[in-house]
């Protein structure tokens, strides 16, 4: 491979100040953790909205809330949360830490870009939140931002919170798409020695095709957010209808606010997968190394991945049955959406063969990934009743769905989040995360979410509405229904609160915490082959590492340990084996074709 | 050997100009021009959602093709022109790649001259129709299709901007003679960028200002509003 040799023979410039080193830092493990704190920060403001609202829907009068800043909230909370959050620490957090070590590269092949990428990152953050502050507030418009109402008076933040809403959104594609060119080339191009794309970890993977899925759908998020910005500011009418409001005839006509759910989910679709497809790989490689067992059917995880991946840009319209469309539409949409829950199967099912016999170490980032399968198949199921237009039609702007993308799309994937903090924290930190908290935040975590969003799927059944500030005065909820409101919200508040035991975890282990083995968990792959731990800059010495075998070399029988390294050549095992007869299992260098 | 053909090693960042980039990677193609292709896909991606949702809007009753017998584009020619200039900056660029092959400095500077002076002439020419179109009361807000019209001119026009600023540093290095692999590197990008544009500009003339009976046919098969 050419770029390991030619990273060989390259000097390193290693950052001398304390500000090319920590703050203008070109190093993708700092910009990992900046990534990864900055959407952590984000997050728990976005975690602390949700509470409010919580508390408006189960006790309201305990907070004085109005209408418009529930709506608020409600915007604020979700952009947050799936962009903001989520996209950001997958892509920007994980994504930037591990595809180099994984890859065996020194760094990012562009360092610089990458770290214009955060600090553009950092500034989309900083302009969101900005709207809190600005007359009007924050948009009320809900995450989707649908015109007319997004734009127009009486909606709350429809002046200035909107305007943020999308210069921010357009400034969080710019570094979005300057993080992923950097993560899709680094991939491409910076493997290091024997490193073939088969032999990579399925996290890296799940990260370089969710990358592919950004880089060609955010645009479409980027097209509507100029288009819409346009019709706020220079009265153009692309999405805007001729409409009365308030008394007043707008100048808008003709404008289309279908044309703009279609571009919105042509984004939003695979901002699913985006956000799930790193979240499989990772989970993957977390199964394999606490039950201590090859990936069952490598090949087919990735040619899911890329499946799944494909399929996300011809399901957008299954968000929109309710909008209005043709009836062969919706039965095209209907069919592919069903389609993805073939190789969405086949990787749940690798996975419960993964575990299968394995010998599980019941860890607490084993904990989170088991709870993750779980969770992922319990919001899958529903989508499956989603996805079909018949029953989507009555359940569409009901609880049901509150629950189904909260369990699919939320927890799942936090879930992942804190499995992979809890996998990787000792490799970042050099430290372990303190393991009786862990185990404590597990089950509050839980079985927190399963208490919270399992009663949704009733409540949404039962026809509660989504997005209405207040359920008084409805005869066509039964009281239980409120009651239920009650104890969705006090789980919900334990639940919000629990997390601070996280937060706390990782700041006390960060000092306090056991000091940790270059490789606790005995994992085979690349990132826990360092020569330091936390790796240096540069991560390798001044060799890079050879690569012979995949990531999921365990218990290989013959093996003098459990685990192989993907470092470890057939004769180095060889020679430190037992018999002939074993050294046939030890020619496992490639992915076996189960 | 020409110094022009020598071995690259991008210096993309300040503290890592080490991060050495593979020649023989993906495709064999060299990183920066691996980069750059996924960057005409995240582009493409970009220009061809904004061409669809066109099509789809113009599907609605108010909507008036720029190119309408009655409407300014139904004339071309200011188009054509600058057609031809952005035509000509791509070959220039074209000119320029082939000179630094054979190692030519007078070669790739002349090359590169020409190709920055006919983009800001398509520019000026871009410009001009703007003016012409608000001259004749074809404002931004008008109508639908001058709102397309003005936006995709301007985002293509904003990539050839960017485009400009690599230009700008190729020319000063070309012209003092420094970082020969430099200019080498990014004159092949550059070459490569602009004819991507150059295309792009072709489909984006097509559609804005193309016949109207061919977009209104084109426009019934997008018709999902």
């Amino acid at each position: 491979m050419a770029y390991a040799d030619d990273a060989e023979h390259e000097e390193l410039h290693e950052p001398k100040s304390f500000w090319t080193k920590y703050v203008w830092s070109q190093d993708h493990k700092v910009i990992a953790i900046q990534y990864s704190l900055t959407a952590i920060v984000a997050g728990m403001v976005a975690l602390t909205l949700s509470a409010l609202m919580r508390m408006q829907i189960g006790l309201p009068g305990v907070i004085d809330m109005d209408a418009a800043t529930y709506y608020q909230y409600v915007t604020m909370h979700g952009m947050i949360m799936v962009i903001y959050l989520l996209t950001a620490l997958f892509l920007g957090g994980f994504g930037n830490y591990l595809i180099p070590l994984m890859c065996g590269a020194r760094d990012m092949v562009f360092p610089f870009v990458n770290m214009l990428s955060f600090w553009f990152y950092l500034l989309s953050v900083i302009i969101l939140f900005a709207s809190f502050f600005v007359p009007g507030g924050p948009s009320g418009a809900g995450w989707t931002l649908y015109p007319p109402q997004a734009i127009t008076e009486g909606t709350p933040g429809s002046g200035w919170g909107i305007i943020l809403m999308l210069i921010s959104l357009a400034v969080f594609i710019v570094a979005a798409t300057m993080g992923g060119l950097n993560y899709v080339t680094t991939v491409l191009q910076a493997r290091t020695h024997g490193m073939t794309m088969m032999r990579l970890p399925l996290s890296v993977w799940g990260i370089f095709v969710a990358t592919i899925l950004a880089l060609l759908a955010f645009p479409a998020l980027f097209v509507s957010a100029v288009m819409m910005m346009l019709d706020k500011t220079l009265h153009t009418s692309f999405f805007m209808p001729a409409m009365v409001s308030l008394g007043q005839q707008l100048d808008y006509s003709g404008g289309s606010p279908i044309l703009f759910q279609h571009l919105f989910w042509f984004f939003g679709h695979p901002e699913v997968y985006i956000v799930a497809l790193p979240a499989f790989g990772i989970v993957s490689d977390i199964i394999s190394v606490h039950a201590r067992k090859n990936i069952f059917g490598y090949k087919m995880m990735v040619w899911a991945i890329v499946a799944i991946g494909g399929l996300s840009f011809v399901v957008w319209a299954h968000h929109m049955y309710v909008s209005g469309m043709n009836p062969y539409f919706g039965f095209f949409f209907a069919t592919t959406t069903l389609i993805i829950a073939i190789p969405t199967a086949i990787k749940v099912y690798n996975w419960v063969l993964t575990l299968w016999q394995g010998n599980l170490h019941l860890t607490v980032p084993m904990l989170f990934a088991i709870a993750f399968i779980l969770t992922f198949v319990v919001g899958g199921m529903t989508g499956l009743f989603l996805g079909n237009v018949i029953v989507d039609v009555p359940l569409s702007d009901t609880y049901f769905v509150v629950a189904h993308f909260h369990m699919v799309m939320g927890v799942a994937p936090i879930l992942v989040v804190f499995g992979a903090i809890y996998h990787w924290y000792p490799k970042i930190t050099g430290r372990m995360l303190n393991d009786t908290i862990g185990h404590i935040h597990f089950w509050i975590t839980f079985i927190g979410t399963y208490l919270i969003y399992f009663p949704m799927h009733y409540l949404g059944v039962l026809g509660m509405p989504r997005r209405y500030y207040a359920y008084e005065g409805y005869d066509f909820l039964p009281e239980s229904a409120h009651d239920l409101n009650v104890f969705i919200t006090v789980v919900a508040l334990i639940l919000g609160t629990a997390q601070f035991l996280f937060i706390f975890n990782m700041l006390y282990s960060y000092f306090r915490g056991k000091v940790a083995s270059p490789n606790p968990w005995k994992a085979c792959s690349l990132e826990w082959l360092t020569p330091d731990t936390p790796p240096a800059h540069g991560n390798w010495g001044d060799k890079l590492p050879v690569v012979h075998r995949w990531a999921y070399d365990y218990s290989v029988p013959g093996a003098p340990d459990d685990f192989v390294a993907q470092t470890v050549s057939t004769d180095e095992v060889a020679s430190e084996s037992a018999t002939d007869d074993e050294l046939i299992e030890l020619e496992g260098h490639q992915p076996s074709e189960t | 050997m020409n110094e022009y053909v020598s071995e690259p090693s991008l210096n993309f960042g300040r503290s890592y100009s080490s991060v050495a980039l593979s020649r023989s990677g993906f495709m064999g193609l060299r990183t920066e021009k691996v980069a750059l292709y996924i960057l005409l896909a995240v582009a493409s991606s970009l220009f061809m959602l904004f061409m669809l949702a066109y099509l789809i809007r113009s599907n609605v009753g108010d909507w008036d093709t720029l190119s309408q017998p009655w409407n300014p584009l139904s004339n071309r020619s200011q188009l054509w022109l600058n057609t031809s200039m952005l035509l000509c900056s791509s070959i220039s660029f074209e000119y320029a790649r082939r000179m630094v092959k054979s190692g030519n400095e007078a070669g790739i500077l002349r090359g590169l001259m020409l190709a920055g002076l006919f983009t800001l002439t398509f520019l000026i020419g871009q410009v001009t129709v703007w003016q012409q179109l608000i001259d004749q009361g074809y404002y931004l807000n008008t109508n639908p299709a001058n709102s397309f019209f003005y936006v995709l001119t301007a985002l293509h026009g904003a990539h050839l901007f960017l485009g400009l600023i690599f230009w700008v540093t190729t020319m000063g290095r070309a012209w003092s003679g420094k970082s020969p692999e430099q200019v080498a590197r990014i004159t092949d990008m550059c070459a490569t960028f602009w004819h991507f544009l150059f295309a792009l500009w072709l489909l984006l003339f097509f559609i804005l200002a193309g016949p109207p009976e061919t977009i209104a046919l084109l426009a019934s098969y997008c018709d999902i509003i």
